[in-house]
């Protein structure tokens, strides 16, 4: 998923820059100092996260979980994200230093887009059966596959400016990413029925328990 | 109801209460990671990663070699081969065990790009005067007429041992073969992710928000009245 050097023309990858700058800036406005340790552990889990493989068969997997960083991070996951990628990319040349702009849009905007959706389960009415926490681990699962999708699209669009057709691309891509989705869901969404359990002040979007407290 | 009566109804064992719970948080624990894992394992998706691209020449052929971090080798991937003058000279795909192999007339110096597709590709760099050994081929090219002569005088002097251009060939050859894997392995070494540069990265980004800390508290400290 890591788009390597040489594959991008200029403008692509400095336009990629340009808009990691700017997401940048936008999220790490105002951040509190009692911040800092969690997302510095969230960064370092990421960074550390996708350098172990999983051997499966012949190949080997590894795990992205920015659809998980968005749910516990909230905003503050796409700079955890991109200091990851930029150290991935200068020490394990896991993706190129030229567009590392490009992979931070791709994979942190991946993270707020699951974020967004992460957002969305106090606002979707569903019926009265469902209790709060199979909601909660229902949406955390979605918002990763979310992840992995946002993602993929960016990839697409990308590749798509390389020269590729982008419909034969995107299609490509998703196929290619439907495992990963259904794996990043599922990861995630034991990570957020665990955190839920033991400290649901962990996630982003935290209300205070009142009636709403799982049992 | 008192708050826990409803849960020592149910307990079987008689550990105290706190034990109990904190038990079984550790099955659902474990419970929601073999989940996890077993949907990990039933996946076949790879992978992906760094794309290594391994070349290597032996008298006027060159062989590409491509295959992923984790080993995977990179089949059916795009071979593009430029010379000095960005021209393409060769263009082609890599086989099911992800090599490429072609012949040059001429040596000089390459450019070969490797793609697989999703954004990997590597990159490498051949120079002219790694093709050693070209002289005997070449020469055997152009001098048809000659090479009966040669064939006779050198079985005349196959009792005397090999005349000095076929000595020089066959030595570049068994080195070439015994240094490649060498080659290989230095690549891999030099490629492979270390346990060491995890730990260094991961302190880079304890450390680097630990000094956004110390910045920010020292901003917001500054305008404080004095003690």
């Amino acid at each position: 998923m890591h788009i390597a050097d040489g594959v991008l023309s200029a403008p692509v990858w400095i336009s990629g820059f340009a808009a990691t700058a700017v997401l940048a800036a936008i999220t790490t406005r105002n951040m509190d100092n009692e911040e800092i340790p969690k997302v510095s552990v969230v960064a370092s889990a990421f960074f550390v996260a996708t350098l172990i493989h999983f051997p499966v068969g012949a190949t080997s997997i590894h795990l992205i979980l920015n659809g998980l960083i968005g749910v516990v991070l909230g905003a503050r996951a796409f700079p955890a994200i991109l200091l990851g990628l930029a150290l991935q990319a200068i020490i394990f040349q896991h993706g190129g230093v030229s567009v590392i702009g490009v992979n931070a849009v791709m994979i942190g905007g991946g993270a707020l887009v699951a974020h967004g959706a992460w957002l969305m389960r106090k606002k979707i009415a569903l019926p009265a059966s469902i209790k709060p926490y199979q909601r909660d681990v229902a949406f955390g699962a979605l918002a990763g596959a979310i992840g992995i999708l946002s993602s993929g699209a960016v990839l697409a669009l990308a590749l798509a400016t390389s020269g590729e057709a982008f419909w034969a691309a995107a299609q490509f891509v998703f196929w290619y990413h439907i495992p990963l989705m259904l794996i990043e869901g599922a990861v995630a969404g034991a990570c957020v029925g665990f955190l839920l359990r033991v400290k649901p002040s962990v996630l982003s979007d935290y209300q205070p328990p009142n009636s709403d407290r799982p049992r | 109801m008192r708050p826990n009566e409803q849960s020592d109804n149910k307990r079987m064992c008689t550990l105290p209460n706190s034990a109990s719970k904190w038990i079984h948080r550790c099955l659902r624990t474990i419970g929601n990671v073999m989940v996890a894992a077993v949907l990990i394992t039933t996946a076949s998706v790879a992978h992906a990663h760094k794309l290594n691209l391994f070349t290597y020449v032996e008298g006027d052929k060159v062989f590409v070699d491509g295959y992923f971090a984790d080993g995977t080798k990179a089949r059916n991937s795009s071979v593009t081969v430029r010379n000095g003058a960005r021209e393409i000279v060769i263009e082609g795909t890599t086989n099911e065990e992800g090599q490429f192999n072609f012949k040059l007339a001429t040596p000089s110096d390459l450019h070969i790009v490797l793609n697989a597709g999703l954004g990997h590709q590597a990159e490498a760099v051949i120079a002219a005067t790694e093709f050693g050994g070209t002289a005997s081929p070449a020469a055997a090219a152009t001098t048809p007429a000659t090479t009966e002569p040669n064939a006779t005088t050198d079985t005349e002097t196959a009792a005397t041992g090999l005349d000095a251009r076929e000595l020089e060939a066959t030595v570049q050859r068994a080195v070439s073969e015994g240094v490649r894997p060498l080659a290989k392995e230095i690549m891999d070494l030099r490629e492979k992710a270390k346990v060491s540069d995890m730990i260094g990265g991961v302190g880079f980004i304890v450390g680097a928000f630990g000094l956004w800390a110390l910045f920010t508290s020292r901003r917001n400290t500054r305008n404080d009245p004095p003690a």
